[in-house]
């Protein structure tokens, strides 16, 4: 999920291409009603869209069947990373990222899973 | 001319007592002696022009003596005294030398002192003039100093006023700013109180002219503080949102390069090859950036401290600080302004707070508790209370017997009706017809109910843990502690009303709840009084507020004072 086209684009590409089955949102709305729909594995969130704050969506997240979430943000303060582990996600990337470092990533949280 | 009048009036004086004590004496001396009084008669008249001759001649005298006095010194001092006015006004004028030679000496004196007075005046004047001179141009030395600053700088004094100002301030801060005026009324007094508390760094404000970065320095010895101001958003800095924006496009940018890298046919991959380096030299370039912070770099130890100042003076709240010894050098980033109003917003009418920091992995975690405070500290609006009323056989505590209780619960200014407690008990004797009068209980409607000893058990516990509240509680009172109920301290609504009316002449309940529309429902009626002395007491808790009666201590050293207070039962 990312409110920046040119990051949605080559992710959605690279995570198909790796055989992931991808949605994806432009808005914390519109994510939030692709987490009510279905069951997703992983969830790649940047903090700041334009209607939601990425901490809230965190928040809001129920605790059972919830998905890993890999926070993806140019906020990339120590604070931002701390914060966004204790509301539970999994992994923290500051933009900009490599895609080689950011597909590791992936399969490494959904081998966890 | 006046002197003339006094020298006659003096002379005057002086003939008529020498006379007056010669006549006296000779009268006494010749009383029973009239033969020898006739002979001295006649020898006065026979002898009467040198009698006269010789009292002129004393008058002669005197008035030799007296005239010098009045017409001498007298005039001339009084001369003097005008002469040495006009010095006043004219230090130059010359006082004649006249008159005795005693006046002619003070009269020098005084000239010369007139002098010498003059002189120093001159001096001070001199010197004055100096030191405006001075100020002047190092006042003309700070203006040309300062108005070449890039940056708004304001001198102000310790009252906030303006005393010198450069022409980019003007610009930043508008027509509002000049010598003079006061600061307070262009920016935020507390933000002001605050940044001058943490003089190194910057906090943005909303001046008239728009955001601002502002920067309050102290000055020593003279009190005054310096502000120092920007502009909020230079021209072609770089604001956190847009190095975010640019971080965003950069990783899709870079994403999309690197795919692309891979994914090119064989002949363009050179070309990729050479956009991959470029979007990596280009992000490393943007991870360097770094926008300037927007919080400010403070001890943990200054935080804590700095919060107990704001919550002082934003929200009169005095809190307890207490800070984990590892956590006191802690450095930290942190918009301190903005947590002090918040913490202040939202601290507003607590009464005791404690706030509390611990270390959490290199972050500090700022804890905020309420203290339950003594009974005494506490807010009226916070409390449990019991409104309660009892009828009885009469008014007597000694004699007369309970025969019905009512109560409810309030919990600050909330009555909770579905809290209450009702009892009618059997005095096992008749009621006086008085009494049935007033809450129409006979002695018939009340046989077969419980006996009061049997109702009390339940009644005390609906009063445990609660305060009581009653109208007239002193009466109550001292029929419940006949019973062995006493659970001080009380609030009275008939006190209250008298604190709060003090002119009114009818202070009983059902007036006071026809003042506040309060519906006057089963008055006389132990529950139906009790009920309304909570509804009166709901509407009271605001006007006590507006008199700074907000505790529960306040509200009963008022009770006390009042001469009413004092009746016993």
């Amino acid at each position: 999920m990312d409110d920046e086209e040119s990051i949605l684009v080559p992710l959605e590409f690279l995570l198909k291409k790796a055989g992931h089955e991808v949605a994806l949102a432009r808005t914390g709305e519109e994510a939030w009603r692709l987490l009510e729909g279905g069951r997703f594995d992983l969830l790649i969130l940047d903090l700041m869209l334009p209607d939601l704050d990425g901490f809230a969506l965190l928040e809001r997240l129920p605790q059972g069947q919830r998905p890993k979430v890999l926070v993806l943000t140019a906020r990339g303060r120590e604070a931002d990373r701390a914060k966004a582990l204790a509301l539970g996600a999994e992994a923290f990337m500051a933009k900009p990222f490599g895609i080689g470092e950011l597909l590791a990533q992936v399969e490494r949280l959904l081998e966890g899973a | 001319m006046r002197e003339v009048l006094r020298f006659l009036g003096a002379l005057l004086l002086g003939l008529l007592l020498v006379g007056g004590v010669v006549g006296l004496a000779l009268f006494l001396l010749l009383q029973g002696e009239e033969a020898l009084a006739r002979e001295l008669a006649r020898l006065a008249r026979e002898k009467a022009p040198l009698l006269l001759f010789v009292g002129f001649l004393f008058a002669l005298v005197l008035g030799t003596l007296l005239h010098p006095l009045f017409l001498g010194y007298l005039a001339a001092t009084r001369a003097l005294g005008q002469e040495a006015e006009i010095l006043l006004t004219n230090p130059g004028h010359r006082l004649p030398l006249k008159g005795p030679l005693e006046l002619q000496a003070l009269a020098r004196l005084v000239q010369r002192l007139a002098e010498e007075k003059a002189a120093l005046e001159k001096e001070v004047e001199a010197r004055v003039q100096e030191a405006k001179a001075l100020v002047e141009r190092e006042r003309a030395i700070l203006s040309a100093l300062i108005g070449h600053l890039p940056q708004g700088v304001v001198l102000a004094n310790p009252r906030g006023q303006v005393v010198l100002y450069n022409p980019k301030a003007q610009e930043l801060l508008g027509e509002g700013l000049g010598a003079g005026k006061s600061l307070f009324g262009l920016l935020d007094p507390g933000l002001l109180a605050h940044a001058l508390r943490l003089p190194k760094e910057r906090f943005l404000t909303q001046s008239p002219k728009g955001l601002l970065a502002l920067q309050a320095v102290p000055l020593q010895g003279e009190g005054g503080f310096l502000l120092l101001l920007e502009a909020a958003r230079e021209a072609g800095g770089l604001d956190e949102a847009t190095l975010h924006r640019l971080k965003d496009k950069l990783s899709g940018l870079k994403a999309l390069v690197e795919i692309l890298a891979q994914e090119a046919p064989q002949e363009v991959r050179p070309l990729a090859g050479k956009a991959q380096e470029a979007a990596q030299e280009l992000s490393q370039l943007v991870q360097a950036l770094k926008p300037p912070p927007q919080a400010a770099e403070v001890l943990a130890e200054d935080l804590l401290a700095l919060l107990a100042e704001t919550l002082e003076r934003e929200a009169g709240v005095q809190p307890g600080v207490a800070l984990e010894e590892e956590a006191r050098r802690l450095l930290l980033r942190v918009d301190t302004y903005a947590l002090g109003q918040g913490l202040s917003a939202t601290l507003k009418e607590a009464e005791e707070v404690l706030l509390e920091g611990r270390p959490q992995e290199g972050f500090l975690r700022l804890s905020l508790l309420q203290v339950p405070e003594e009974l005494e500290e506490a807010p009226l609006e916070g409390l449990l209370y019991t409104a309660f009323d009892l009828e009885t056989t009469g008014l007597d505590p000694k004699e007369d017997a309970i025969i019905a209780l009512g109560a409810v619960h309030l919990l600050g200014s909330r009555v909770l009706r579905h809290e209450v407690y009702e009892a009618l008990v059997d005095p096992g004797r008749p009621i006086p017809k008085a009494s049935t009068e007033v809450h129409g209980l006979t002695w018939e409607m009340l046989k077969g109910k419980p006996r009061l000893e049997e109702v009390l058990p339940a009644f005390r516990a609906f009063l445990a843990d609660t305060l009581l509240l009653a109208h007239n509680g002193a009466f109550d009172m001292a029929f419940l502690r006949k019973v062995g109920i006493d659970q001080p301290p009380l609030v009275d609504t008939l006190l209250l009303a008298h604190l709060l009316f003090p002119d009114l002449k009818d202070h009983r309940l059902e007036r006071l709840a026809e003042r506040f529309g309060v519906p006057v429902l089963g008055r006389h009626t132990a529950l139906g009084d009790a009920l309304m002395t909570a509804e009166v007491y709901a509407r009271m808790i605001p006007l006590l507020k507006e008199r700074g009666l907000r505790t529960l201590g306040q509200v009963l050293r008022a009770c006390e004072r009042l001469p009413l207070a004092r009746l016993r039962y």
